[in-house]
């Protein structure tokens, strides 16, 4: 369900493709604020606190990579970067900057509202009042809080949903195409990628060692497990 | 008209030259060296000869003048050399040292000559064997004395000689192919270096170039080689940059143009039935503008060789959700074997994907009423491997377009559906890409329901070595360990 008014920063640098977006995603029934550079985007980020962001990667001056990784240093806001390629290089570094998702241009408008539903829905609660504690982790699902032997650990709201994800069935090994689906809300295949860069990110907060995890553990070929 | 040596390959010819030239050289001096030595030796035989039969005559002449009658006596009492015999004529009469020769053996001519009181030698052939007769006047005996000696030894040495100088031009000759096979050889390592090299270019390593030259004339050819491959590469690369930018360029009007059209269409009950007709007409030809864009895009990564992202990917998984990556009306049915349900490959996940959109829009674009993609284990001749099918009940492809249909940009003769459906653009080309790229192989038949099949048969990762592989192919699991 859409919470009507729910306010999206276009970051654009497109005057035509700003324009297009902003009224189809006002169709949608967003709010919709708009930017043109990645210093105009910061402002706003900082001032009006949008609870989306879209941002294009190729913007005149500061990068799309550079404002990214900015924007998560002053907000927690859930960063869908749109990228005009899709090698590895270009997605990975953009997730690899904060961003939570990516679309790549051109998308389709079902496919893009889909994937900022899907990231508004992170941001609710688990319903769950239960402490999971898992070696020196407890999760406080309810609260959105984590704790890593005793000191509270700060994830955005992707990561905690990644990780209350896997803690819903410790042990149990998720595939990748599961938790694109459960995270993510992608109902077709998506890009693996993004799991991956998110559990790497996950890991550097969580891990004593994230070079040698010992909480999110790979299963190769199958995908990942918390380990119980 | 080429003349026969030049359809024999170069070493060939390099090889009879030099033997044929070494022969000839040898023949020539050989010959020199008998002739000149059979002259020396000749001469030399003959005026020992000569000198002897001299000294011979004057006792001869003596005796005769001493000892009256005894002709015979005075002949023998010449002591000759070996294989040198007498004759002497005297008042008419024949005398001779040894039995077996007579006047006969002596030429007339050279008879009458010394008669005449004028000394003379000749070599003639006597029992087969060559002798020098060496004839003098005894002047004041008034008799004629003949000197026969044999040259057999002479001529041995000469027979000899000449089979020595004809054996060292059989070696020399043999030496000189060899040698005519060293330097075909040598001349033709550098080309043979060039065609590997040359093949290795054809054969999609771009970058493959020759080693530096040692010798200055090849370092000529091999730097020029070198300078046409990396025009050549240029020329590749940017012309694949070149369609990556296109793609790029085009990607930015086409976000523009697909989200005004999402906004149209969220706005259809606003419009009139035309304009409705038209958004319909536009959304579709957007789709398949955006279609082609990634198609070129793709495409064009794959002509630049880009790398790819190597991970196990399950095929079966891609199939059971294939109705959701596609776009097509028809209904599409999955019969997926439950053997390979959990089989492997190694590919990029993305492409395959892709790969996969990519038939099932094709076959799409001419089913009559139903798509079938299925997936089952074949027998491969190189092991086992995973078969791919994409089946519609349409108008099916003829067989002598069954190669061309993968070729870019390819339009079918019968144009079939493609007014309605859009061309097959670059869509088949980059499948065929995609299969190559992963070492299998595509082809078209006929479906049991009718239409086009499309078999692509994937080599299967074996369960045993599913860890090996995973381990050096998977980049995913490189990032997961290096955070």
């Amino acid at each position: 369900m859409l919470l009507v008014g729910a306010a999206v920063l276009i970051v654009e640098d497109d005057e035509r493709i700003r324009a297009a977006l902003s009224m189809a995603l006002e169709d949608e029934g967003y709010a919709v604020c708009t930017a043109a550079s990645g210093e105009e985007a910061l402002g706003m980020v900082a001032g009006s606190e949008p609870e989306l962001v879209l941002l294009d990667l190729m913007l005149p001056g500061m990068d799309g990579f550079e404002c990214c990784r900015r924007m998560r240093r002053l907000s927690d806001v859930p960063i869908v970067v749109v990228s005009a390629r899709n090698d590895t290089s270009d997605v990975v570094a953009g997730l690899e900057a904060g961003a939570d998702d990516y679309v790549t241009k051109p998308f389709a408008m079902p496919e893009l509202t889909a994937r900022l539903r899907a990231l508004r829905r992170r941001g609710r609660l688990a319903t769950n009042d239960d402490t999971l504690t898992i070696g020196s982790l407890s999760i406080y699902a309810a609260g959105g809080a984590v704790s890593r032997a005793g000191r509270p650990v700060h994830l955005t709201k992707t990561e905690f949903r990644l990780l209350c994800e896997l803690a819903s069935a410790p042990g149990r090994i998720f595939s990748r195409e599961l938790l694109l689906e459960k995270v993510w809300g992608y109902d077709y295949l998506g890009d693996g990628r993004i799991v991956d860069v998110h559990v790497r990110r996950l890991r550097t907060k969580v891990e004593d060692d994230p070079a040698h995890p010992e909480h999110v553990l790979t299963v190769r070929g199958l995908g990942y497990k918390l380990q119980t | 008209v080429k003349s026969p040596l030049r359809r024999v390959g170069l070493r060939v010819r390099l090889v009879t030259t030099f033997a044929f030239g070494a022969l000839i050289l040898c023949l020539v001096l050989s010959a020199a060296t008998f002739t000149v030595t059979r002259g020396y030796l000749l001469s030399q035989r003959e005026r020992v000869a000569e000198h002897l039969a001299q000294a011979h005559a004057d006792a001869v002449n003596d005796g005769l003048m001493t000892a009256g009658t005894q002709v015979a006596q005075v002949l023998a009492a010449v002591r000759l050399s070996d294989g040198t015999q007498s004759l002497l004529h005297y008042r008419g009469q024949w005398y001779t040292s040894a039995v077996g020769i007579g006047p006969d053996d002596v030429p007339g001519e050279l008879q009458r000559r010394v008669s005449a009181g004028q000394g003379e030698h000749q070599r003639i052939n006597i029992g087969g064997g060559p002798v020098l007769v060496t004839a003098l006047p005894l002047t004041s005996a008034r008799a004629q004395y003949y000197e026969i000696a044999s040259l057999g030894e002479l001529n041995s040495t000469l027979h000899t000689l000449s089979g020595v100088l004809l054996i060292a031009s059989l070696i020399v000759t043999l030496g000189g192919a060899a040698a005519g096979l060293w330097t075909s050889r040598r001349l033709l390592r550098p080309l043979t270096r060039l065609a590997d090299t040359s093949r290795e270019i054809a054969g999609g390593r771009l970058d493959a170039r020759m080693g530096p030259s040692p010798d200055r004339q090849l370092a000529v050819l091999s730097s020029a080689f070198n300078d046409m491959a990396d025009a050549l590469q240029q020329r590749i690369d940017r012309e694949v940059r070149f369609t990556a930018d296109v793609s790029h360029e085009l990607r930015s009007p086409l976000t523009t143009v697909s989200t005004a059209l999402s906004v149209l269409e969220g706005r259809r009950d606003e419009l009139s039935e035309r304009g409705r007709t038209a958004l319909n007409l536009l959304a579709g030809e957007v789709r398949r503008f955006g279609q082609l864009v990634d198609d070129l895009l793709e495409i064009s990564r794959i002509d630049a060789g880009a790398a790819t992202d190597l991970e196990p990917v399950c095929l079966a998984q891609i199939v059971l959700r294939a109705e959701r990556l596609t776009a097509i009306t028809s209904p599409v049915q999955i019969e997926v074997d439950a053997r390979a349900v959990n089989d492997c490959v190694v590919g990029d996940k993305r492409r395959l994907e892709r790969m996969v959109v990519n038939l099932l829009d094709n076959a799409g674009r001419y089913a009559a009423s139903t798509v079938t993609i299925g997936l089952d284990r074949a027998a491969a001749p190189s092991g086992a491997s995973l078969r791919l099918w994409v089946e519609d009940d349409g108008p099916g492809v003829p067989v002598h377009e069954r190669q061309r249909i993968f070729d870019r940009f390819y339009r079918a003769s019968g144009g079939g559906r493609r007014g309605e459906g859009g061309g097959a653009g670059l869509g088949l080309a980059l499948v065929q890409e995609t299969v190559r790229l992963h070492g299998g192989r595509i082809q078209v038949t006929e479906a049991a329901i009718g239409g086009a099949r499309f078999v692509v048969d994937l080599p299967v990762l074996d369960a045993q070595d599913e860890s090996g592989a995973a381990g050096q192919a998977s980049p995913m699991r490189a990032r997961n360990s290096s955070a």
